[in-house]
């Protein structure tokens, strides 16, 4: 529903129901749709936690700080966060911005696992990430080239607004869905409710 | 004021005050609500920026940065950010994320103030710190396990006289030797949590 620029109205008007309908119902809804605090969390490259075993290798492309994730191995990344008190019990998306670091075909396989961190009950002594939630997005046409590849969080390990958490990002490299050759790069993340 | 499906008018229709309240004030009063985006800034412990004297050791436990503070030696950390413009004098919340490093049992006193910096006419070079709030909260019942202790501000001077756009600092402090502080070993902080009311 587009937004209209409101109507300034004149005395002695006769406001019909296409004008009500246009700057007042139209307006109202656009802007139901526009307006909102829902949590959205972005994080570089720079921003990862990495894991003591299979981390993923920081690089740098042409000034950009990435982190590279193997052909052969699956590595992982950790990124880590507060859910904001905004948070209305919706769902999670988590956007994956990645390119291949020379390849200009063959598939990705993206798998994401939140840990939420429950105060007086999860020790973090020990990882408890949740299930997997997954996408397995084809590169771009071109190396260097972005892609966005969207994951649904389906398991979201109970996190709940307010509450401290980790998010994990690894490449499934040894899966068979995974047929890219060389590295895959990762340039941010994005989590956010939808 | 909760939000009402927008009505789709009708020629003719008459227009009563109960009808224009419901779809045009009540929705724009709740558009109003919705539209302002409180500040909510959060900072990890490798975002700490040290003081020269008695800053709290960065460690890691089970690769998780954290923020050592003594039991004996008062210790500080200090976090820096802007609060956003679209703060609206509602007061602020501190939520500082902390665990024991072995304790299972006893409390912890935190120290928690608010330096605020504004854009023109503050000279950086002194700090002129707002009264220190206190929290003392007991520790988890296993070491590992996180605590969120809360502090509250209410708007002015209590919190510096910070507004909406300004720069701030937030130090936080473990009072190790306060009569309360009663947890052996250091007390680790994981993240704080800065928003406003």
């Amino acid at each position: 529903m587009a937004f209209t620029t409101p109507r300034t109205w004149s005395a002695t008007e006769t406001v019909t129901a296409a004008i009500m309908n246009t700057h007042v119902r139209d307006n109202l809804t656009n802007l139901d749709g526009r307006t909102g605090t829902k949590p959205f969390l972005v994080w570089l490259a720079t921003a990862n936690q990495p894991p003591a075993a299979s981390a993923a290798t920081m690089a740098f492309r042409n000034g950009h700080p990435v982190l590279e994730f193997d052909a052969a191995t699956a590595e992982i990344a950790i990124f880590s966060g507060v859910l904001p008190v905004s948070y209305s019990a919706g769902g999670f998306l988590t956007t994956v911005y990645w390119m291949a670091a020379s390849a200009t075909s063959g598939d990705v396989k993206w798998n994401v696992y939140i840990e939420a961190h429950t105060p007086d009950a999860d020790d973090l002594d020990s990882d408890s990430f949740g299930s997997l939630n997954t996408t397995t997005a084809t590169t771009a046409s071109a190396a260097g080239e972005l892609m966005q590849t969207n994951v649904s969080i389906t398991s979201g390990d109970g996190l709940l607004a307010g509450e401290s958490f980790r998010l994990q990002v690894s490449r499934e490299a040894n899966h068979a869905a995974d047929t890219m050759t060389g590295d895959a790069q990762l340039l941010k993340v994005v989590f956010r409710e939808t | 004021m909760a939000w009402t499906t927008p009505r789709t008018w009708v020629t003719a229709e008459v227009v009563t005050a109960s009808v224009f309240n419901t779809h045009i004030r009540d929705n724009l009063e709740d558009l109003f609500d919705r539209a302002h985006t409180k500040p909510n800034l959060t900072w990890l412990a490798t975002s700490n920026e040290p003081p020269a004297v008695d800053p709290a050791t960065p460690v890691f436990r089970n690769t998780h940065p954290l923020l050592n503070f003594d039991d004996a030696t008062k210790e500080y950390a200090l976090f820096s950010g802007v609060l956003a413009p679209t703060y609206t004098n509602g007061g602020l919340t501190v939520e500082l994320h902390w665990m024991a490093a072995t304790a299972t049992t006893n409390a912890v006193k935190w120290d928690v103030d608010i330096d605020a910096i504004a854009s023109e006419g503050h000279d950086i070079d002194r700090t002129t710190w707002s009264p220190v709030q206190t929290v003392t909260d007991t520790c988890a019942s296993a070491s590992g396990e996180l605590i969120m202790s809360t502090l509250t501000y209410t708007h002015g001077a209590a919190m510096g006289g910070l507004l909406g756009g300004d720069m701030c600092r937030v130090r936080v402090a473990r009072d190790g030797s306060a009569s309360g502080d009663t947890m052996s070993g250091d007390a680790q902080l994981y993240k704080v949590v800065l928003r406003e009311t």
